[in-house]
């Protein structure tokens, strides 16, 4: 009986695109997610999705703007001194300076213009977290969205 | 390319060479089926984890100082509702413009921690109640302790969000205080 000779190219290229979809899909989101040590989001039953934003991310050892380190924390407490205020002044002079830049490039009216994106390690200190918002709020982002893991 | 079987062909005739004399070369037949199994599997494998890390959004609000316009909620039947979460359990009060003094002190319950977690259950339960009450309510003031976690504000806002209620036998989810107010325990 003659053996039957499958063409698989045509399958082959199909398997490779979704392959590589996937895999750039799955690195992206892993990159913002899990790419830092110290970041673990708590889960929510939340259904709202995200687009992006000015994102402020807390880990059990800094406080980063866009992948820029503004302060430090030690023991679940920021060790960079409160402005009488109760602002932390590096991250309020990095949200300020992202704030102005955008109003430069003529963003400063659009609808999400004040909203922030903050990923939290779940296990950090409210206080913390209460801290970033106030002074976030100081600097014009006074709508926050918190990044959970969908459970 | 073709998977399997082995194919030969004679392009110049039966003397082994093709029309310019040069010998033929037998085609090459790859066997695809073990590329075949593993790209499957990482395939299958990717779409699982595409599917579990999916992040999504809570939003909040912090509190703004605006001669103009107020959180506390100003018509009889909208209240805001204050939830203070402490070591010792949760603190629920309301706030509103329209109500008098005696009726908005009668809703507030402190809600000790069960089995050493905060009681999210009994909270959804009080505050589906002053929803009942009080229709047009949306927003909850959320002023968490130091010392508790982000974990637990974002819990305590998932259980103020919404309720599963029966409405003639059939299970409907309905909103509670989904906008919430992030503040700070004035000291």
């Amino acid at each position: 009986m003659a053996s039957v000779a499958l063409n698989l190219t045509a399958l082959m290229d199909i398997l490779s695109n979704l392959l590589f979809f996937l895999l750039a899909s799955y690195t992206a989101q892993s990159v913002e997610v899990e790419g830092q040590s110290g970041l673990k989001l708590p889960s929510s039953t939340s259904q709202l999705t995200l687009t992006p934003q000015v994102t402020i991310t807390v880990t059990a050892s800094h406080i980063d703007v866009g992948g820029v380190a503004v302060a430090n924390i030690q023991q679940g407490t920021i060790v960079e001194p409160l402005d009488k205020d109760g602002k932390v002044g590096p991250l309020f002079e990095r949200l300020r300076s992202l704030k102005a830049s955008r109003e430069a490039a003529g963003r400063g009216d659009l609808a999400d213009a004040a909203l922030i994106l903050v990923l939290a390690d779940k296990g950090t200190d409210s206080q913390t977290i209460t801290r970033v918002l106030k002074t976030a709020g100081f600097a014009g982002f006074y709508n926050v969205r918190f990044g959970v893991i969908a459970r | 390319m073709s998977g399997g079987g082995v194919e030969t062909e004679d392009e110049g005739g039966s003397s082994g060479s093709n029309v310019f004399g040069e010998e033929v070369v037998a085609p090459v037949a790859l066997n695809l089926t073990a590329l075949m199994d593993i790209l499957s599997n990482l395939l299958f494998f990717l779409l699982a984890c595409f599917g579990t890390t999916i992040v999504m959004g809570i939003n909040a609000t912090v509190p703004v100082q605006s001669p103009d316009k107020s959180n506390v909620a100003d018509t009889k039947q909208s209240v805001t509702a204050g939830v203070s979460l402490g070591k010792d359990g949760f603190d629920v009060s309301i706030v509103g413009a329209a109500q008098s003094q005696d009726e908005l002190d009668r809703w507030r319950r402190k809600i000790p921690p069960r089995d050493g977690s905060p009681d999210y259950g009994a909270l959804k339960a009080h505050l589906l109640l002053i929803k009942q009450t009080y229709p047009r309510s949306d927003t909850m003031i959320l002023t968490p302790e130091p010392g508790l976690t982000y974990e637990g504000m974002v819990n305590t806002m998932d259980a103020a969000r919404e309720s599963e209620v029966v409405v003639s036998g059939v299970s409907r989810s309905v909103a509670l205080f989904p906008t919430v107010v992030v503040s700070t325990v004035i000291r």
